[in-house]
Formats: structure tokens, C-alpha cells, sequence
């Protein structure tokens, strides 16, 4: 029993319940949670994907905006100028975008990269107006100061018609040289060829020097005015050139060197950019995994741990229950088998358990009760058997003396002793009233011990009983008595019997039992036989006594025996007094 | 020049020097030289006013080619020379107001530094320094110069030695290096057709891919050949790309993008400050040689003239060249520097000895430990061994062409 666990039963498992209930909760909102995290580790995932697509379209961007400022640069396209404009905001925006929630190293590349973009959008509008520049130069100015330095040329000539100063022949030298001014030129900004530039500076040193000649001859004021205008003419004309010329450089450089290391470090930039958010991608991707696979790894640890708590706190719930139940139900069982030295726990607590022990205790009390209750109901219950043996013993007393009232024997069912003593008194005082002879036949089992010892004392009954059932047989008047007398010694009493009819009775017992043929082997005759002695009693008999004729037929009996036994003997001598042997007997047979 | 001038009063109004009453030069050049701290130190010895204009090569060159009322001096490389001279941007420079043109040594004005050197090929600044009577430019001595010869050095390739098994000076090291597929996506070039064209023309010669019959002045045949093995090298992706300034060179070797490079020297300096071991190469086949030019613009005349030369000759006085030799840059008169600087300094940086103590760079952070020796020798040895000079070749639009198909191959 834990003794922490003092709270009521139902409060107890109230609180299991309860407890139980909280732990669910708490797994649905770690599952809630774990879900949401990895939903949150998804959508960062998912961000990234679209920064790893917004990495591909700056690549993309970066070659479409070179490819927008060659078509302006080659061609002069306004258009490809307009569409570059626009792909740089595009970039600008894409980068706005990708800066925002990068990682510091994407950060720092995306500032790189601005920086590159606005170096190389600040030369491409540079480039513009080199370019702008440049046309206007090539294409307009350096014409205007070729033809002005003509005009003056020819002005000079037609001049010269009037003068002397200039020969004919330096003049067209003078020609020749400012056309090879302008070939050289023209020469240049065909072919870039920075020599032809070195050739027409080289002819505009001619030129000038050609000038510088006719002036030193001139003396007219007018056209040494004109010589002065044509000479800054044609510096001024240089100048153009040149400045051209280092337009045509500045621009190309721009073009050639500025932008396109700038556009060639943008790219290298913005694919390492784009492999850069691809790794991070990729690290995202394993990051998140790890962290998917640790948060289930967690929730699993988590929910097992509580499972543990909840199988935990089940077993000494029901512990706490099923154990002070269990040791009731047991104190219950004992209290039923009638126990009532059982020590009862748990009476004093404050719960239904208690409540429970306290009911026990009073079933115990009652046991108690009930035992000594018993004790005095089995005191008066032996002294009552007591009494009962008594009178049973008194009974058996009883039923003793009556069974030796009775004249009957229990054995044969022949009269016994004490009938044929009264019937003999009655007979015998008959004879004295009527003087008719009665005639007694004693009769003897032979060899009856040694019957008795061969075949046992059950066989030596059942041989008596069907020696006395042909008895009964043998009685033909119903005054006649067949009697058991004693042992294996059977007495029978004829009224109104001579000698010779009692003798023919007796010859007829004897061959009746003789032809039962009851085995004896104990006998010389080898069968059951008996011996028969025949008296007679008549008034003339000066016999006093009645059991002088019992006597007198226990004599003729003994004559039997003596005369070798089944066989009939009788005192022939009927009243007549002393001993007489009868002839009959065996010899009749 | 009508339209240059209207875009020169928009640059620079002249209300500043009506504010102030000292004169002020306006100086266009690029970071190499224009330094805020050479700045400040000349305003102070001079009690003029000086505004530097630094920009990109390409910038200052053509603003001040097309538009030379924009400045009073013009600082940039000997390469610049003839565009500047030809565009009449520039005025010659009087050599009887130079006040220490006489200790100015003999490789701006003969090309050797010594006898025995080599002659570089190309632009060598000799050549490009006397104005003639007809106005040209050529190594015959006269009174007047195109520009004065100030700051120089040689250049190389400089590489991580972490990357790439140190070599021996003038031995093994070789430009070839930077074409050596080892370093695939690992090398950069300096994006200028007048530098770093030579760097890949030295380096394709040394691989014996190709040869130049006159490497500082190619033809339009080599040109196309040379640019064939370039691309070919670029779209297989051997280069990391090109850089446009000194702090991108150094960034790309910080961030180990590039293991081997063209480079200028404070990069080089600057990477080892930071702990990069970065190696200045001596190549075997010669440096690249660059020479500094100060240049008057042509329309600089009066006050600012004047002011222009207390400039160049404050140039030459001792203390900007102490200043930038902590940058391995080279002076034009050496010894007048030697005053401003530490035995170690000069041992150091001029002589190729071993430092004798750690060296401070111009920021003041030591760029040098004790004990380290500059590569490439002294002084002398490293001009000894000139293979090309920068310079802007005949036919310099073309390769302007060439190289934006390199870069975009």
C-alpha cells in the first residue's frame, strides 16, 4: 500500500481521469505544435525556392541587360537604351526582394551587385551622352568646321586672282592636305585605326604650315585677315577632330572596358549569387529535414515518456484501488469461511476503503457472535445424544427381555424351548383328562460340530433352518409341535400318537432329511443325517413328571446315536418304567 | 572647344577662390597619388589651396582629354600621355621651373636606370618626354617636357602563398603562372587594355602560346590571336574575373576568390597588413613597368601656373616621396627622399635589403615585419628588369574592342 495515496478512491481516479485527459491534451498540442513548426520549417523552405528562382532571373536579367545596352550601342536603338532602363529596375527590384530576408552573405552580395548595376547603369548614361556627343561631332561639327575652312580657302583663292602671294600649286597642295585632313579623319572613326589620326594631324601640321607660309608673304590686310581666320579655322577644326577622336576613345572604353567589366563581374556575381541560394537551399533543405526528423524523433520521445506516466500513474492508481480491494475482498472471504481472528486494516482511513473495513469489522463482530452462539448450541446437542444412547441402551434392555417372552426361534422358526415347555404341560395334563398317548421324538443333527467347524456357523444355520422347514413339513395335524429344543437338537410332540405312529413319523423325518442330501464330509454317511429317539407317554404311564417322556426320548435318542447314528430308536415300553430298546430302527430299512 | 567649356564652369565654379584669397589647383587624377594626406601636407607647406579630384582611369583620362579647363594638373601614367598630348589637353612643362630637375634619374630621361638595363618595350616615359619644335613627342632632350616624371614602379602579379609554392625571384616566377590551369577560376586581371593586356601578352609568351614581334606595339593579327587564347582561357572558366581598383584587387585575394592576380603594389602591402600572405612577383621574363605623369592642362595659365609648379616641385622636395615609397612606390629623384626616411625604410624599400625593424605603411599599421625582403631586389635591379612599359598602342580601339569580347566571353 502506497501511503502517499491518501486521497478518497474517487477523487483518485477522478484525478486519473483527469491527469489521463491532460497528457492527451498535452500530446494534441505538441502535435499541433511539431506540425506547425514543421509547416513553418515547409513555407521557409518554400521562400527560399523563390529566392533561388528570383537568384535565376537576375542571371537571366543581368545577360538581357547587356544584350538591351549592345543593341543601343551597336546600332544606336533607341529602343534597346528604353529596354535596358527597364531591365535595370527589374534587377533593381529583384534585388530589393532578395535582399530582404537573405542571410548576410547573400546580403553582401546583393549590395555588391547594386553596386556594380549602378556603375553600370550611371556609365551606360554616361555613355548616352558620350555617344550623343560623339554623332554630333562626327556626323555635324567636324563638317561644319571642314566646310568653313574650305569656305575660307576658297575665298582666299578667289583673292588670290588679284595678288601674288601664294603660288598656285602650294594652294592645291594646301587642298590636298586639307582633304587628307579630312580622309584621315573619316579614316578614323571608319576603321578606328588610332595611325590615321596621327596622319591627319600630321597633314593639319602641313596645312597649317602652309598657311603660315602664305601669310608670311601676304601683305594685303584683307587677306591676311582671311589667312588669321583660316588658321583658327582650322585649330578649331583640330580641335573637333580631336575631341571627336577622344569621344570615339572615351565612348569605347565605356562601352569596352566600364560596362562590360561591369556586366561581366555582375554575372559572375549574380550566378555565384544564385549558387550561393542554392546551397543555402540545400542547406535549408538539410537543416529542415534534420529538424523535421529531430522534432518527430522529440514528439515520439515525448509521447513515449508520457505514455510511461500515464501507464505509471495507472499501475498505482489501480494499485491504490485494486490492492486495499483485493486484501478486503480477501479479509471478505475470510470473514465468510467464519475467520474472525482476521486483523482488518485501513479502518481508520477517510475513504471508501475505509468505509468498506469499517463494514468488515462489523461482519467480523458478528462472526464472533455467531461462533459462540454455535459453541452453546453444540454443548446442548451432545448432551442430547447422551440422553438418546441412554434410552437406546434401555431399549435393547427391553427388546431383550421381550424376545425372551417370545416362542418362537429367530433361527428356525420352529417353537422354541419355552413354548414346547408349555404345550408339553398342556399335552401332558391332556393325557391325564383324556388318557390319549402322547409321543415325543427327539431328534439330533449328527455330527453337527463337526459340520459346523467344516463349512462355518452361517451353513450350520442354513443347514438347521432346512432341517426345520421339512420339520414343518412333517407336522400333519396342527396339534402337533415341531420345537427347536437347544443347539442342533430338535423335539417334536405328537397328540394322540402311538408308539408305531410316532415311530413312522420319525422313520419319515429321518429319510426326508436324508433326502435332502446335504453334503457332510465330515460324516461316514457323507451327508447330513439325524438321529431319532421315539418315547411315549400314556395314562397308564406311571410317570409323574413331564419331562420324564423328554428324558425317555433323550435316551431312546442316545440309543440312536449309539446305534450308529440316522437312525429311529424308541422306549418300547410305553408307561412302563426303566429303560427299553426299540427293534425298530434301521434294520427297518 | 566651346561645348567642353560650358561643362568645365558647371564642375567647377570659381566662387571658391573668391572666397578665399590663396590660389586654388584643382587636381584630377586617380587614388594612387591623390591622397588625402599628401593633400593636407601640401596645402600646409605650400599655403595654397588644393582640391583633388580622384576618379577611375578611364574617367579622369577622358574628362581631362575632352575638357582640360577642368583641371590644372592632371596625374596619371605615362600611358596617358599621348591621348592627353594629342588632344592638346596639355601644355609643356618648362624645364628651367623645375627646380629639382636636375636630380631627376636617368630612366625618365634615357630609359636605363643604369647601363646595362634593359630597354622596355612600348611607351617607355623617354620617349614620350621632350616636346620637339614641332610639337611631337620624342627622347631627344629640349627645353620643355610633356609631363613631369614623378612617382613609377614596376608591377607584376602578386599570388597567395598559401595557395601557390613560393618561387624564386627572377628564376621561377614567371607571368605564365597566370595561366597555369592549377589556378582554374582563380586568377584575376586588372581591367585596363593598357595594363592588363600585357600582363595576359607576357603571360601567353611565356607559355610559348604565342610571340610578338614588338610586344608594346601589336598588330591587329597578334591582337586577334592573343585575344583567341584569352577567350578560349576565359570560357573555360580559368578566370575569377577582372578588377577595376586597388581595394577590389585586394578583396578578391582577402576573400580567397583568387589565389593569383595582376596587382598594384599597396594592394600587396595592404594584404599583408591583413595577414595575407601575398607574394609580389619578380618575373622572370621582366615587369610591367608604369611611370607617373603630372601633367599642366593647357589651360591653365597665370596664378594657378604658378601655384601649379610650386606643386610639382613640392612633388619632388623629399616628403611626398618618403610618403609613397611606404607604399613601394619609387621616386623620380630618390636621394632628395632618402632624408625623410629610416635607414631601415630606405634599406628596405629602395636597396631590397631585409627589413631591419617592422615597417610602418602610410596608414600607420606595419606592413612589414622584421626581417622580410621585398621582392623583385632594389631599386635598380627591378628596373634593370623592364619587359613592357604600359602604354597605349597604335592600335588601341582595337583592343578596346578585344577586350570587351574577353570580358564577356
Amino acid at each position: 500500500m502506497v501511503s502517499t495515496f491518501y486521497f478518497k478512491l474517487r477523487t483518485r481516479i477522478y484525478a486519473g481521469y483527469i491527469i489521463t485527459g491532460g497528457i492527451a491534451l498535452l500530446m494534441v498540442l505538441l502535435a499541433y505544435f511539431s506540425v506547425m513548426s514543421l509547416f513553418g520549417e515547409f513555407k521557409h523552405f518554400t521562400e527560399h525556392g523563390e529566392s533561388a528562382l528570383r537568384g535565376q532571373e537576375l542571371s537571366r536579367n543581368v545577360v538581357e541587360l547587356q544584350r538591351s545596352a549592345d543593341l543601343f550601342m551597336q546600332d544606336g536603338q533607341v529602343s534597346g537604351a528604353r529596354q535596358a532602363a527597364y531591365i535595370s529596375e527589374r534587377v533593381q527590384r529583384i534585388l530589393l526582394q532578395l535582399e530582404q530576408g537573405g542571410q548576410p552573405e547573400v546580403q553582401e552580395r546583393v549590395e555588391s551587385i547594386r553596386q556594380h548595376l549602378n556603375i553600370y547603369t550611371s556609365t551606360f548614361e554616361d555613355v548616352k551622352r558620350q555617344r550623343q556627343r560623339r554623332a554630333e561631332l562626327v556626323e555635324q561639327r567636324i563638317a561644319d568646321h571642314a566646310s568653313e575652312v574650305n569656305r575660307l580657302l576658297q575665298a582666299y583663292r578667289r583673292l588670290q586672282g588679284s595678288g601674288r602671294a601664294a603660288p598656285v600649286d602650294q594652294l592645291a597642295e594646301l587642298e590636298t592636305a586639307l582633304l587628307r585632313v579630312e580622309q584621315g579623319a573619316s579614316r578614323y572613326f571608319y576603321t578606328l585605326d588610332g595611325r590615321h589620326i596621327t596622319r591627319m594631324q600630321q597633314w593639319m601640321r602641313e596645312s597649317r604650315q602652309l598657311m603660315s607660309g602664305f601669310a608670311l608673304l601676304e601683305i594685303r590686310p584683307e587677306a591676311q585677315a582671311l589667312l588669321d581666320a583660316m588658321l583658327q579655322s582650322l585649330q578649331n577644326y583640330e580641335a573637333v577632330i580631336l575631341e571627336a577622336v577622344q569621344r570615339t576613345r572615351g565612348y569605347m572604353y565605356l562601352v569596352n572596358v566600364v560596362m562590360a567589366a561591369e556586366a561581366d563581374e555582375m554575372l559572375y556575381q549574380t550566378q555565384y549569387l544564385a549558387e550561393l541560394i542554392q546551397a543555402e537551399m540545400k542547406n535549408i533543405e538539410e537543416q529542415a529535414v534534420a529538424e523535421m526528423r529531430w522534432t518527430g524523433q522529440w514528439v515520439l520521445w515525448i509521447c513515449l515518456g508520457l505514455l510511461v506516466l500515464v501507464l505509471l500513474l495507472s499501475y498505482l492508481i489501480g494499485h491504490s484501488v485494486a490492492d486495499p480491494i483485493r486484501s478486503l475482498a480477501k479479509t471478505f472471504m475470510d470473514l465468510a469461511r467464519g475467520k474472525d481472528s482476521t486483523s482488518i486494516e485501513r479502518q481508520d482511513a477517510d475513504d471508501e476503503l475505509g468505509e468498506l473495513a469499517r463494514a468488515a469489522e462489523v461482519f467480523r463482530s458478528k462472526n464472533q457472535e455467531t461462533r459462540q452462539l454455535l459453541a452453546s448450541f453444540q454443548a446442548l446437542s451432545s448432551e442430547l445424544e447422551q440422553k438418546v444412547a441412554d434410552r437406546t441402551q434401555e431399549l435393547e434392555q427391553a427388546n431383550a427381555r421381550l424376545e425372551a417372552l417370545s416362542n418362537t426361534d429367530s433361527l428356525t422358526g420352529l417353537a422354541n424351548r419355552r413354548l414346547f415347555d408349555q404345550v408339553l404341560e398342556r399335552e401332558w395334563a391332556r393325557v391325564e383328562r383324556s388318557g390319549e398317548p402322547l409321543a415325543a421324538i427327539m431328534m439330533d443333527v449328527d455330527y453337527f460340530k463337526l459340520y459346523n467347524d467344516h463349512y462355518g456357523h452361517l451353513a450350520g444355520d442354513d443347514c438347521l433352518k432346512a432341517i426345520a422347514d421339512e420339520l414343518q413339513l412333517q407336522l400333519k395335524r396342527a396339534t402337533d409341535l415341531a420345537a427347536r429344543y437347544g443347539g442342533e437338537e430338535f423335539v417334536m410332540l405328537l397328540q394322540n400318537t402311538d408308539l408305531e405312529g410316532a415311530l413312522r413319523v420319525a422313520e419319515s423325518i429321518r429319510q426326508a432329511v436324508e433326502q435332502l442330501h446335504l453334503p457332510h464330509v465330515e460324516s461316514p454317511m457323507g451327508q447330513v443325517s439325524l438321529s431319532l429317539g421315539v418315547a411315549l407317554h400314556t395314562r397308564d404311564c406311571p410317570a409323574q413328571d413331564r419331562h420324564w417322556l423328554v428324558r425317555q426320548a433323550d435316551e431312546a435318542l442316545y440309543c440312536a446315536k449309539e446305534g450308529g447314528r440316522n437312525r429311529v430308536c424308541a422306549w418300547p415300553q410305553v408307561g412302563s418304567i426303566g429303560r427299553s430298546e426299540s427293534s425298530s430302527g434301521r434294520s427297518d430299512h | 572647344m566651346v561645348a567642353a567649356s560650358g561643362l568645365a564652369s558647371a564642375g567647377f565654379p570659381a566662387i571658391v577662390s573668391a572666397v578665399n584669397r590663396k590660389p586654388t589647383i584643382r587636381v584630377l587624377g586617380t587614388h594612387v597619388t591623390l591622397q588625402e594626406a599628401i593633400r593636407q601636407r601640401a596645402e600646409q607647406d605650400l599655403g595654397i589651396n588644393i582640391e583633388f579630384h580622384p576618379g577611375g582611369s578611364a574617367g579622369v583620362l577622358l574628362r581631362a582629354s575632352t575638357n582640360p579647363q577642368s583641371f590644372d594638373l592632371y596625374e596619371q601614367w605615362s600611358n596617358s600621355i599621348r591621348i592627353l598630348w594629342q588632344a592638346g589637353s596639355i601644355q609643356p612643362i618648362e624645364i628651367s621651373r623645375l627646380k629639382y630637375w636636375n636630380e631627376i634619374n636617368s630612366l625618365t630621361k634615357t630609359g636605363r636606370i643604369s647601363p646595362d638595363a634593359r630597354l622596355g618595350q612600348g611607351d617607355a616615359p623617354y620617349k614620350l618626354l621632350y616636346v620637339q619644335p614641332e610639337g611631337t613627342l620624342a627622347p631627344e632632350p629640349s627645353r620643355h617636357i610633356s609631363f613631369l616624371p614623378y612617382v613609377h614602379n614596376t608591377d607584376s602579379f602578386g599570388y597567395d602563398s598559401r595557395r601557390i609554392a613560393q618561387g624564386v625571384p627572377y628564376e621561377t616566377e614567371s607571368w605564365g603562372w597566370l595561366l597555369n590551369p592549377d589556378y582554374h577560376g582563380k586568377v584575376a586581371i586588372v581591367n585596363a587594355p593598357t595594363i592588363g593586356l600585357f600582363d595576359l601578352a607576357l603571360a601567353v609568351q611565356a607559355r610559348g602560346l604565342m610571340q610578338f614581334a614588338d610586344i608594346g606595339n601589336m598588330s591587329r593579327t597578334e591582337l586577334d590571336l592573343l585575344f583567341e587564347i584569352a577567350v578560349e582561357y576565359k570560357r573555360r572558366g580559368h578566370f575569377r574575373g577582372v578588377w577595376s581598383s586597388v581595394p577590389a584587387s585586394v578583396e578578391l585575394m582577402q576573400n580567397e576568390e583568387v589565389w593569383i592576380q595582376s596587382m598594384f603594389s599597396p594592394g600587396v602591402s595592404s594584404l599583408n597588413g591583413m595577414g595575407v600572405p601575398c607574394v609580389y612577383a619578380a618575373p622572370r621574363e621582366g615587369y610591367r613597368a608604369w611611370h607617373g605623369v603630372m601633367c599642366l592642362s593647357s589651360h591653365c595659365e597665370g596664378e594657378r601656373k604658378e601655384a601649379a609648379y610650386a606643386f610639382m616641385n613640392w612633388w619632388l622636395s623629399g616628403w611626398p616621396g618618403a610618403f609613397i615609397a611606404r607604399q613601394g612606390y619609387y621616386i623620380a629623384n630618390p636621394e632628395r627622399s632618402r632624408r625623410f626616411m629610416s635607414a631601415a625604410e630606405w634599406d628596405y624599400w629602395y636597396e631590397g635589403e631585409p627589413a631591419a625593424q617592422r615597417l610602418k605603411g602610410t596608414d600607420g599599421r606595419f606592413s612589414v615585419a622584421e626581417g622580410e625582403v621585398r621582392t623583385g631586389g632594389s631599386y635598380q635591379q627591378r628596373f634593370e628588369n623592364i619587359a613592357v612599359w604600359n602604354t597605349v598602342m597604335d592600335n588601341y580601339e582595337y583592343t578596346l574592342i578585344k577586350w570587351k569580347e574577353f570580358l564577356l566571353a
